[in-house]
């Protein structure tokens, strides 16, 4: 790698601009491209696909359901389905998997909260935040309800402090382990009691204030809690921990020291706008290097949204949240405050029969189960009277990209070739080289 | 968790001549499952007891007056009692755990509870299933991980070469219990082998599935996906299998009876997971408690009895031991409609040759109640801590006093 991993990845010069290149992007700009739009990323180029992800075009037709519908049922996993609706449209694919993570790194589980409404409100925070200065969205958060519930913030109080929040600010959201010690967060706690809520609304309860003198992360002042925000947010460690955060989920290489110093300062030079940082991030030659395509382990909201949407099935967003929780990854349930660990973490051998299952009854669907599922490989395939072997590259070019220059898409071709041979059927053929090809390690790689 | 409930791999006759994952594995890493007869593969069985079993008529002290003035109808008559030693006895529809007594592989911690009375059965229940108590009104901790699913989490991260198998099953429909939250693992709710099958799926296919797991180099995350891949449908075979082969003894019709027969059948085949979570509810008998106890405890004693028996044929046993316990006991005192209300403290059973046998804990003493309860004199999380390091070999680090409960092995 060169001296600068961030230097701009030139197309037509360092590489091809061509469809492995432009679903390697849409696929970690976004979550789930479809044929359509990964051939349109082609023809349109680098600059202007990257464009179109951070200022998308609002779209002609309102996809979202009213969410007031679904807020009335009171059901989390009703409102897991809204926003898996969203994310099955793709209306805005970079705001989709800016708010997946955001969603885990500031992780909050409803378990606790046990207010869909307010898990919502915290979502559209995150969500309307999401591509802006990050220094602002963490103020946001700081304040948002569902957060003061989940890390105790309505409990801090002069001569009570609750730490919870001080703790995970400084080790999870913001600075890291190894840039504060448990005085920083003793004190750092201070700063926000008084903080709460009332009627799904932050409140200031200043007779609850600790006014007193505070001291942590060298500097000593009777700060509030806002004040202490910026402190923590001008450590020059946390510029490096939102870079490391941002390598881990758009790259998903092994931590390299340099590029994370890089984005650090591309972020503060961007006045911390991640819209900004990705535009760099994502025309680098690091993301575009050959090691960091196909580099990531699908987490299963991902899996599910990219599977149903290159097949072009349409999926009851209900049924896909439920699919995505069996797999480990149920939305506004995060297992902990720190999210989704992640990569290797989402697969042991009882997720992998999940995810085969969901995706093997994917492939076969022909509408005859209870919610009508159906996916029309044909149409992929070239046609319903292709020969097997045009039909088996047709359709694993589709799913898994054409790249042929890797020899594990090659095998899964070959392999393919070989299934749609021995099918009795042209239909039969096509389901088994879609379920082949959706089940194979190779589709989980992202 | 629910899993598709399709049929699974087709094999046929054809099972041995194919893809046996398990024989084609080439790598250094370790086995993906292992053989729990031969390997030191401890499992931990834990039957939860919900509502509040009433734990004074399961283990009777017959002697005290104290047993029979509290309870002029729900009073066991001793000569009914399955006698375990001068002092006690147990409920009789416990009587087929006389043998185990008898050969040592049962044990009894008396006086187990939350360090104060919770009579909320929620609250209660949370609280044995995380280890934490919370003080009432007092906000609730930032564990939403349970003990047993913290142990699965360490076994998980001792394997060698980074493959994770299953290591933990709910067995039973429905929601994961808290016990078994955990931040890595992810464990399933198999209420029977077909819960952990593959989607239907044609020879060829399958063959060719095989084939394509071991074509060209893989190295990093694929190599890892293959692993895993093959490990799962190992698993999924392994679990064909175990649906099909049969218990050792004749086991009794509960749906209790049913889940430990698989796990009985999961243990013995070496499929991997070691931990395991079974619940009989209905033990809340405010009213008219003789006939609904013994109805309960009618269910858990030949099904606990045939599932011994059934782990020895198999030659497994020595390497299960079963917990059973319910989130408080009741009170002493008898309530107005022949039933209990809530109380605090009540045993903890542990069954298997690994214990160590006879009754723990200090004598039940009816004269010395505090307010109307047996208190709580041992509390639950020293059970957990012996079995958490002298049965499981995992200490979870939290600092409570273990019990001997377990044999030096």
């Amino acid at each position: 790698m060169s001296a600068d991993p961030l230097m701009p990845w030139i197309p037509g010069v360092d590489g091809p601009w061509d469809r492995d290149a432009a679903r390697h992007l849409l696929v970690r700009a976004g979550i789930g491209p479809s044929r359509s739009e990964i051939a349109a990323a082609v023809d349109r180029g680098l600059a202007a696909t990257l464009e179109a992800l951070i200022h998308p075009t609002p779209s002609a037709h309102a996809t979202d359901m009213p969410v007031e519908h679904v807020l009335a049922r009171g059901s989390i996993d009703a409102l897991a389905g809204w926003w898996m609706a969203r994310l099955l449209s793709a209306q805005d694919p970079l705001g989709d998997r800016l708010w997946l993570l955001w969603h885990g790194h500031f992780a909050t589980s409803n378990d606790k909260v046990n207010d869909p409404r307010a898990m919502h409100a915290q979502s559209e925070l995150l969500r309307q935040g999401a591509r802006g200065d990050f220094r602002q969205l963490v103020h946001s958060i700081a304040r948002d309800p569902a957060m003061l519930i989940w890390l105790d913030g309505v409990h801090n109080r002069v001569g009570e402090p609750n730490e919870n929040f001080a703790r995970e600010l400084l080790e999870l959201f913001a600075l890291g382990i190894g840039h504060y010690d448990e005085n920083d967060i003793r004190e750092l706690a201070r700063c926000f009691t008084g903080w709460s809520v009332k009627g799904r609304q932050f409140e200031f309860l200043a007779e609850e204030h600790d006014q007193g003198t505070k001291a942590f992360l060298g500097r000593r002042s009777s700060f509030e809690g806002a004040k202490a925000i910026d402190i923590v947010l001008e450590q020059p460690a946390c510029a490096r921990h939102v870079a490391r955060r941002l390598l881990r989920e758009f790259v998903a290489l092994p931590v390299d020291g340099a590029a994370c110093e890089s984005l650090a300062s591309v972020l503060v030079q961007a006045q911390w706008r991640i819209d900004e940082t990705l535009r760099v991030l994502l025309s680098s030659r690091l993301f575009f290097s050959p090691q960091a395509r196909k580099s990531r382990i699908a987490a299963p909201v991902e899996m599910i949204v990219r599977s149903v949407r290159i097949v072009e099935a349409s999926m009851a967003p209900d049924r896909a949240a439920r699919a995505a929780a069996s797999m480990g990854q149920a939305l506004f349930r995060p297992p902990t405050v720190k999210g989704w660990d992640g990569g290797r973490a989402w697969i042991d051998t009882a997720s992998w029969i999940a995810r085969h299952n969901f995706l093997a009854e994917l492939a076969g669907a022909d509408g005859s189960s209870k919610d009508q599922l159906r996916c029309d490989l044909a149409a992929i395939a070239g046609g319903e009277d292709v020969a097997p072997e045009t039909m088996a590259k047709n359709l694993v070019t589709a799913l898994l990209g054409d790249n042929e220059a890797r020899s594990d898409a090659r095998g899964v071709l070959r392999s393919c070739m070989e299934v749609a041979q021995a099918a009795t059927s042209k239909a039969r053929a096509r389901v088994d080289v879609a379920t082949l090809a959706l089940t194979s390690p190779e589709f989980q790689l992202t | 968790m629910q899993f598709t409930r399709r049929s699974f791999l087709i094999h046929g006759a054809q099972a041995a001549a194919g893809f046996s994952y398990a024989s084609g594995l080439r790598l250094a890493q370790a086995q993906p499952f292992r053989q729990s007869a031969n390997a030191s593969e401890r499992c931990l069985v834990v039957v939860q007891l919900t509502g509040g079993n009433d734990g004074l008529n399961c283990l009777v002290p017959w002697r005290q007056d104290g047993y029979f003035r509290a309870r002029p109808s729900l009073a066991l008559p001793p000569g009914e009692l399955m006698r375990l030693d001068d002092d006690h006895g147990l409920h009789p529809a416990l009587s087929s755990w006389r043998e185990l007594y008898e050969r040592g592989a049962m044990a009894i911690v008396r006086s187990v509870g939350l360090p104060e009375p919770n009579r909320s059965h929620f609250e209660s229940m949370d609280s044995w299933h995380t280890a934490e108590c919370k003080a009432p009104g007092t906000p609730a901790s930032k564990r939403f991980t349970g003990w047993l699913g913290r142990l699965a989490d360490r076994c998980t991260a001792d394997e060698a070469g980074g493959l994770r198998s299953l290591v933990a099953m709910n067995v039973g429909g429905g929601m994961l219990p808290l016990s078994l939250r955990s931040e890595r693992a992810l464990i399933p709710s198999v209420d029977d082998p077909r819960s952990l099958g593959l989607a239907a799926s044609t020879q060829h296919l399958a063959r060719a599935r095989a084939e394509l797991l071991e074509r060209g180099e893989a190295r990093g995350e694929l190599a890892y996906l293959r692993e895993t891949a093959k490990a799962s449908y190992s698993l999924a075979e392994r679990m064909l299998v175990s649906a099909q082969s049969k218990p050792h003894v004749q086991y009794p019709g509960s749906a209790l009876a049913r889940r430990l027969q698989w796990i009985a059948r999961w243990i013995e085949s070496g499929l991997g997971a070691r931990i395991f979570h079974v619940e009989l509810s209905g033990f809340d008998t405010h009213a008219r408690q003789v006939h609904a106890h013994r109805l309960l405890l009618e269910q858990l004693g030949p099904a606990i009895d045939a599932f011994q028996r059934d782990l020895r044929a198999a030659g497994v046993e020595q390497s299960v031991l079963s917990l059973v316990f319910s989130e408080f006991g009741r009170r002493v005192q008898e309530n107005g409609s022949r039933g209990t209300d809530h109380g605090w403290a009540g045993p903890v059973f542990l069954l298997g040759p690994g214990v160590r046998p006879g009754l723990h804990g200090p004598a039940l003493d009816l004269e010395h109640l505090v307010d109307g309860d047996l208190a709580a004199r041992i509390d639950f999380r020293q059970c957990y801590a012996a079995l958490e390091r002298d049965w499981m070999h995992s200490p979870s680090g939290d600092a409570w006093p273990a019990l001997e409960l377990v044999q030096p092995s």
